[in-house]
């Protein structure tokens, strides 16, 4: 299941005819800071903070239209592109050069994660295959090697490819494209807006209750919360870290990208649906059921929609810190088998 | 009888002389509702029609009569132009800066006009335009390389072209110019360019420039004091929505955009007029009548760059003449239109940046971006923008194509604005744009929309001017960027991001009809007739569609 989505992803990238571009350049930390003030005044404002927000082009992954080259992309920012709405700029070809360096160093920007305490134990895979299979009783809802339940995913498929690592449900959040889902919670900005944007509604009276004077609501820097996204791509081609897979058992209900949580439909006429969410609008729901079919719903015939609670339990309080960190190791070292 | 005397009126004038607009049929354009003479349909900036074919029974039946699509077309563009209809004659401008006349019954197209903008345009947001303007037989565009045309509306030849603004200082023109009288008004966009921004109006023989209101003063101009030190040469105050027009008071009123830099004012302490204001324009001289500042100081991108719509309400026991006026900044604003009197400012979403007003309507501001950042709602593409909003004397409502609830996080070195560079964006740190609960990437025009939630994040929201009462709520999970058209037959017409067109009843918001036209909508429906029947047309994505009752 993951396996598709990454093919699905990697697949889009290519279809939608653009190119990922490694660095070819080496720059300094110098070039970075000048470039990404330039970045701020200049670029950002189309292209997003995490240089993601243009359809096809990311900086964070090294993903452009037409540049093929760090010297394209010189080129690029200096005269723009004909019948586009990148526009010239003034730079001189050392400060397009900066920008460059900054756009470079925003690839494999991973946003905010905070990562586990245990990420750091060293595990051990033998009693994490013991603990596996005994203590924590994975075995019942997922299959390594085509053994094992089915309830859950396959962590490793029978028929073979890698980087099946725990996709679908309750699964590993990481995974490309996949919105880096933080482990303590909601990114901040969303935080907040989540607690005081519900209660806002309808009221919205100047200055009202919630946060008036903004950043009281935590870490006010949200932007790198919403940064993730970038941070997968080539690099999440990859099978999920160590944090991440560690985070998937410590706290499975944590939110992640809506493609890797269980979205359900019940019809009027009492017909239950559940998959991945593919796509929503005010009036339809758009999915892919557990056999892979693609279903479209008109919400007005919906009874409920919405998405499920992970069904993995957490084994925050199962495990010890130590024999996370040994289930996790038995995992890697499944991959690499 | 009447409307059987201009019908029989269109048809002569259609096949014997081409279209002919003089001034007078623009002053009265709510007269004539078959035609769309104007940005806004009138010179109230209402988008009203009195047609009443396409009823609240019968919009059910709208069946598509032809499709005007994008022959080259930029990833960043946007279809936002209004078209103009005169005489069962369609006219528009596919984005860039193609016009296209188009006959109204069968899509078919008599010319089309290409102007390649030069290379050096720069635009912060989109090679966009909003739509033409027409006097006589001639029709006027501005260009996102910061020009002013005229064409022909018979041949589609260039008749002139003269400069606004410079392009590569970020000059650019994406608003619909307005004609008054025998002038043709327009300014400059490129707030993101620390561009000076200005309102000119420019002679329709020759493009000749007859007047000039500075939207940012010089030293010793009024409002100049609210500017300190170099900063009014950098200050922004873009043009980029269509003014209102009111004859009777001889005023023309138009919204300003935001100061430059956008997200950090320590470099221009003061209120800095005239951005983010309503200023309120001699229409013969350009000369200021009133202003009144929304957004004073403003650090968070509100331009004041949305319809002033004009109405005759009861207000307090007596009618008034009043401006109505959603605002980017999430208020929503009823103002004496003689005077620029406040009336009332109420938000219509999610507020936190101001603590009410004092007594003068002057709003106190208790948020401004810090280092760390600070969560404003709303957010930075604002609770509202360009995409107009309706009113309807029928129904008495006022309608707001709404974000609801989005808020974004400013942040910017204190004492230290960004420097300036000529043609080069001048801006600050450009905040995080959050939509409701999540951070999906909804600007992306072709992003799936997997939200967390199932909160709305578009709404078209109907409002009592005279008692400040919301009505109803149409809510969408998407964001929109459509305008919105109300008839007198109670047929509200809008659209979204989703790239839904659809009508509801104006005086509930009931849905009553629904297609998906598989682009964003970014403009506003207009409604005409031609040889007798009524049509509907929005832009969405790549394409313009034209809907009418299936007969």
């Amino acid at each position: 299941m993951a396996s598709r989505v990454l093919f699905f992803v990697v697949a889009m990238v290519f279809a939608a005819g653009t190119a990922i571009v490694a660095q070819q350049h080496s720059y300094t930390q110098e070039d970075i800071n000048a470039g990404a003030k330039l970045y701020e005044a200049n670029c950002g404002n189309c292209h997003g903070e995490n240089g993601d927000r243009i359809v096809g082009i990311d900086f964070s992954k090294g993903t452009f239209k037409t540049a093929k080259s760090d010297d394209d992309l010189i080129r690029v920012i200096r005269n723009g592109v004909p019948n586009s709405g990148m526009p010239s700029s003034p730079y001189s070809e050392v400060q397009a050069n900066t920008v460059v360096a900054y756009m470079r160093s925003l690839v494999g920007k991973t946003g905010n994660l905070s990562v586990p305490a245990t990420a750091s134990l060293t595990g051990d895979a033998a009693r994490g295959k013991t603990l596996f299979e005994g203590k924590g009783d994975c075995v019942r809802c997922h299959a390594i090697n085509g053994v094992g339940g089915t309830s859950g995913p396959d962590l490793v498929p029978a028929a073979g490819g890698r980087g099946g690592q725990a996709g679908g449900r309750g699964g590993v959040p990481g995974v490309p494209g996949a919105a880096a889902p933080p482990a303590g919670g909601a990114p901040p900005a969303a935080g907040a807006a989540a607690g005081a944007g519900r209660g806002g509604r309808g009221g919205g009276a100047p200055g009202a209750a919630g946060a008036p004077r903004g950043g009281a609501a935590g870490a006010p820097r949200g932007g790198a919360a919403g940064a993730p996204a970038g941070g997968g791509g080539a690099r999440g081609a990859a099978a999920p870290n160590p944090q991440q897979i560690e985070r998937s058992i410590v706290d499975p209900s944590a939110e992640m990208a809506a493609q890797y949580r269980v979205y359900q439909v019940v019809t009027k006429a009492n017909v239950t649906a559940r998959g991945t969410l593919l796509n929503q609008d005010t009036f339809s729901v758009q999915m892919r059921d557990s056999s892979d079919k693609l279903l479209s719903f008109w919400k007005a015939d919906l009874k409920d929609y919405g998405f499920m609670p992970s069904l993995m339990p957490s084994y925050k309080d199962v495990l010890t810190q130590q024999e996370v960190a040994d289930v996790v190791s038995y995992l890697i070292s499944l991959r690499s088998n | 009888m009447i409307i059987r005397r201009v019908l029989l009126f269109i048809i002569l004038v259609a096949s014997v002389a081409g279209a002919q607009v003089p001034y007078d049929r623009i002053l009265r354009a709510s007269a004539e509702p078959a035609n769309w003479l104007t940005y806004s349909g009138n010179y109230n900036g209402n988008r009203y029609s009195t047609l009443t074919q396409i009823t609240t029974d019968n919009v059910k039946n709208l069946e598509l009569q032809w499709v005007l699509q994008v022959q080259q077309r930029g990833n960043s563009d946007k279809w936002e132009a209004s078209p103009l209809v005169v005489d069962g004659v369609v006219y528009t401008v596919r984005p860039p800066n193609d016009v296209v006349a188009v006959d109204g019954v069968t899509g078919r197209v008599f010319w089309t006009y290409n102007h390649n903008p030069a290379q050096a345009a720069r635009v912060c947001c989109g090679r966009v335009n909003r739509g033409l303007a027409i006097l006589g037989t001639t029709l006027f565009m501005g260009t996102i390389d910061g020009r002013l045309l005229a064409i022909n509306s018979k041949n589609g030849a260039l008749l002139w072209n003269v400069p606004v603004g410079a392009p590569e200082a970020g000059y650019s023109v994406t608003v619909a110019p307005l004609v008054v009288k025998d002038k043709v008004i327009v300014g400059p966009a490129g707030g993101e360019y620390g561009i000076r921004g200005f309102i000119a109006a420019y002679s329709p023989t020759d493009g000749k420039e007859l007047w000039r209101f500075n939207t940012i003063p010089a030293p010793g101009e009024p409002g100049s004091q609210t500017w300190s030190g170099d900063a009014w040469k950098t200050g922004g105050g873009s043009i980029w929505t269509t003014g209102s027009y009111d004859a009777e008071l001889n005023l023309t009123y138009w919204g300003v955009g935001n100061p430059g830099p956008d997200w950090n004012g320590d470099g221009r302490p003061g209120d800095n007029l005239y951005t983010d204001s309503v200023v309120a324009l001699d229409a013969d001289t350009g000369k200021l009548k009133w202003h009144y500042q929304f957004t004073p100081h403003d650090e968070f991108d509100f331009d004041a760059t949305q319809n002033a719509v004009l109405a005759d309400i009861p207000w307090q026991g007596t009618v008034r003449k009043v401006m109505m006026w959603a605002n980017r900044n999430g208020m929503w604003y009823v103002l004496d239109r003689t005077n620029g009197q406040f009336l009332s400012g109420k938000p219509f979403t999610r507020v936190n940046w101001l603590d009410g007003f004092d007594a003068n309507g002057r709003p106190k501001r208790v948020l401004e971006p810090t280092a760390d950042g600070t969560l404003v709602y709303p957010n930075n593409q604002g609770a509202t923008n360009w995409y107009p909003p309706s009113y309807s004397p029928r129904t008495g409502l006022f309608y707001i194509p709404a974000w609801v609830d989005t808020s974004s996080i400013y942040r910017k070195n204190p004492g230290n604005p960004p420097a300036y560079a000529e043609g080069a964006q001048f801006t600050g740190i450009f905040p995080t744009v959050n939509f409701g609960t999540d951070t999906v990437g909804a600007l992306a025009a072709n992003a799936t929309n997997t939200r967390f939630t199932s909160g709305s994040a578009g709404a078209v929201l109907a409002f009592d001017p005279k008692t400040g009462e919301k009505k109803w709520t149409f809510a969408m999970t998407d964001v929109t960027d459509a305008g919105i058209l109300t008839t007198s037959a109670n047929v509200l017409f809008s659209g979204g991001r989703e790239g839904y067109f659809y009508a509801l009843d104006a005086r509930d918001g009931k849905l009553l009809w629904k297609t998906q036209l598989g682009g964003q909508i970014a403009s506003g429906p207009i409604t005409y007739m031609a040889s007798g029947r009524q049509y509907v047309t929005v832009a969405a994505g790549n394409a313009m569609f034209v809907f009418a009752v299936k007969q």
